[in-house]
């Protein structure tokens, strides 16, 4: 309820109490006066409080970033740690909660004069208490006048000690924020260069397991392929067997019935047979490329009377890609974890260094922002300042007014 | 420095004539103090650790060392010049809790003065109400006796809030 309501309620509930013109008099005295004064200016900070905490936090933020990433690049052999870091930064962190305890402390200072009115009015509502239901009609008013102009008072003070303060801060203000961008501009090069270290570090941890892992990968697509020419191989023997063995077959019905796809073709043998070439020559070119890229087997065709591998040798060698196939990737399940690992690590420092390179890009832009902030803030509050000062002096005159004709009353 | 045609690194000699002359432009650019400089010299090393093949690990191993010479100097470098600037900083830093410690003081004087003002009118005010109601042709004698009890109360708080 704001002053005017208040006065307004006071009115229409007490409106018989204060029939007598004096007292009517008294009220009219006191609700021009409590309506005149409410008016004075006070600067709003909690924006500046609100973008200080979020550039304290980027700031912050961007700071504990780099030295995530730090953490990743230094050695424990190296003659370089974390500490380091910690002790050149921490004048920083000082920096930071000192911009915090003033952006608190401008805060609590424009809000101290709504505190001590509160007080006021609150100690008013126990005298209040004091005079009975009777006098609350008198008492109300009386304490919210009170109120109202300590109020205003209060309001011009703490806006002349809010106006005092900011001017004196300006110049702190400024060398942080200049001190502040210099390091986030040197901690932008350290973040850089240590996710750089980092991620050479983590190449250089993992470079040979990581190697060999990929090795195998190699080995099982390699293996792979060749069993699986193998299979079509034999798939393709095995078809050409049977056709072999079904065209020579003399009922008709047999052949349809096991040969589907020669349904209508079952008396053509000829073809059939032609069909059958043609998957056994198939099946000798994909055994003939299996032995072109496979050592074992090209050395045992060259060694051999008819230019064929010998089947016994032909059988070893699957089986003996087959063995090698299942041992490659009981290595690749082995070494499966730590690639997943140097995986992670990797992506997380590419990501650390765009991250930290945007953070700290961000940062710097708020301590600029923050310091012109603030100077448009002193600007604002002296502004805020004059404002108030006249408009509580054309209050503090309506209230002598007021008083005056209580004045001339009393005599 | 010349640009590193990598495809064209075959055998362990290439690659250490390569690493050679990498070392030489780190140590120019250390020396020199171009802060760009060191930074390639670095990516550079990096680089070859990672193009050079199995064979050429004890190459890596020099490069690598090379390489992380270059980082802890950086990192070094950054460090120093931000602890540079703690003096000046804490400087500011004084500065701007000298205000803030006269911004709280203010506060703290502001509500308290601001109390003992609201009670100081609040006494006034009621003095008017109370000639007022004096000069009516009936006042209120109860309203007068309570106006009595107020003041006594006032009087006593503003002595309690000193």
């Amino acid at each position: 309820m704001n002053l005017l309501q208040y006065f307004w309620k006071t009115y229409q509930d007490r409106g018989t109490i204060l029939l007598n013109s004096k007292r009517i008099r008294i009220f009219t005295g006191a609700f021009f006066a409590g309506l005149v004064v409410t008016s004075c200016v006070t600067t709003d900070i909690r924006p500046f409080a609100e973008q200080t905490d979020a550039m304290v936090k980027a700031v912050d933020g961007s700071q504990q970033l780099t030295r995530e990433i730090l953490g990743y690049a230094v050695t424990p052999d190296g003659d370089f740690s974390l500490s380091d870091y910690d002790s050149a930064l921490s004048s920083t962190k000082s920096a930071l909660n000192a911009i915090l305890e003033y952006s608190k402390s401008l805060v609590a200072l424009t809000e101290s004069e709504a505190r001590g009115s509160e007080a006021a009015q609150a100690l008013g509502d126990n005298l209040n208490g004091v005079l009975g239901v009777f006098n609350a009609s008198i008492g109300g008013p009386v304490i919210a006048v009170g109120t109202a102009i300590n109020d205003e008072i209060a309001k011009v003070q703490a806006q002349s000690s809010l106006a005092k303060a900011v001017a004196a801060a300006q110049g702190p203000v400024d060398t942080l924020a200049k001190i502040l961008s210099e390091n986030i501009r040197d901690l932008s090069g350290l973040a850089g260069i240590s996710a750089d270290e980092a991620i050479a570090v983590n190449e250089k941890t993992y470079e040979l397991r990581v190697r060999f892992y990929k090795q195998l990968r190699q080995q099982e697509d390699l293996l792979l392929r060749r069993l699986t020419e193998w299979y079509r191989y034999t798939v393709l023997i095995e078809q050409a067997e049977e056709l072999k063995t079904l065209a020579a077959h003399p009922q008709l019905a047999t052949r349809a019935s096991a040969l589907p796809q020669m349904k209508g073709h079952e008396s053509n043998v000829e073809g059939i047979m032609a069909r059958q070439i043609s998957l056994a020559k198939g099946a000798e070119s994909v055994l003939r490329d299996l032995v072109d890229v496979d050592p074992v087997l090209s050395l045992a065709r060259a060694n051999s009377d008819d230019g064929k591998v010998p089947a016994k040798i032909l059988a070893d060698r699957i089986v003996d890609l087959q063995e090698t196939l299942e041992f490659t990737r009981r290595e690749i399940a082995h070494y499966d974890g730590t690639f997943q690992e140097y995986e992670r690590n990797s992506k997380k420092l590419d990501s650390l260094k765009t991250s930290s390179a945007r953070a700290l890009e961000a940062s710097a832009k708020s301590v600029q922002s923050w310091a012109q902030a603030h100077a448009q803030l002193e600007k604002a509050i002296e502004h805020d300042r004059r404002l108030s000062m006249v408009e509580f002096s054309t209050a503090v005159q309506d209230i002598y007014a007021a008083y005056g004709e209580l004045g001339r009353v009393n005599k | 420095m010349k640009k590193i045609q990598w495809d064209s690194l075959y055998s362990v000699n290439d690659y250490a004539k390569v690493l050679d002359a990498i070392l030489v432009y780190t140590t120019d650019a250390v020396e020199n103090g171009v802060n760009k400089d060191r930074l390639d010299a670095k990516t550079l090393l990096d680089r070859f650790v990672k193009e050079s093949p199995v064979s050429c690990e004890f190459l890596d191993l020099i490069a690598r060392r090379a390489a992380t010479d270059i980082f802890e100097r950086e990192a070094r470098l950054a460090l120093n010049a931000i602890a540079e600037r703690s003096n000046e900083l804490n400087a500011a830093i004084n500065g701007l809790n000298a205000v803030t410690e006269e911004a709280n003081s203010s506060r703290r004087s502001i509500m308290l003065v601001s109390l003992n003002e609201g009670l100081s009118r609040i006494e006034k005010t009621l003095q008017i109400i109370k000639k007022t109601e004096e000069a009516l042709d009936q006042p209120d004698a109860g309203l007068l006796e309570q106006f009595a009890t107020l003041k006594t109360t006032i009087v006593a708080l503003k002595k309690f809030e000193k």
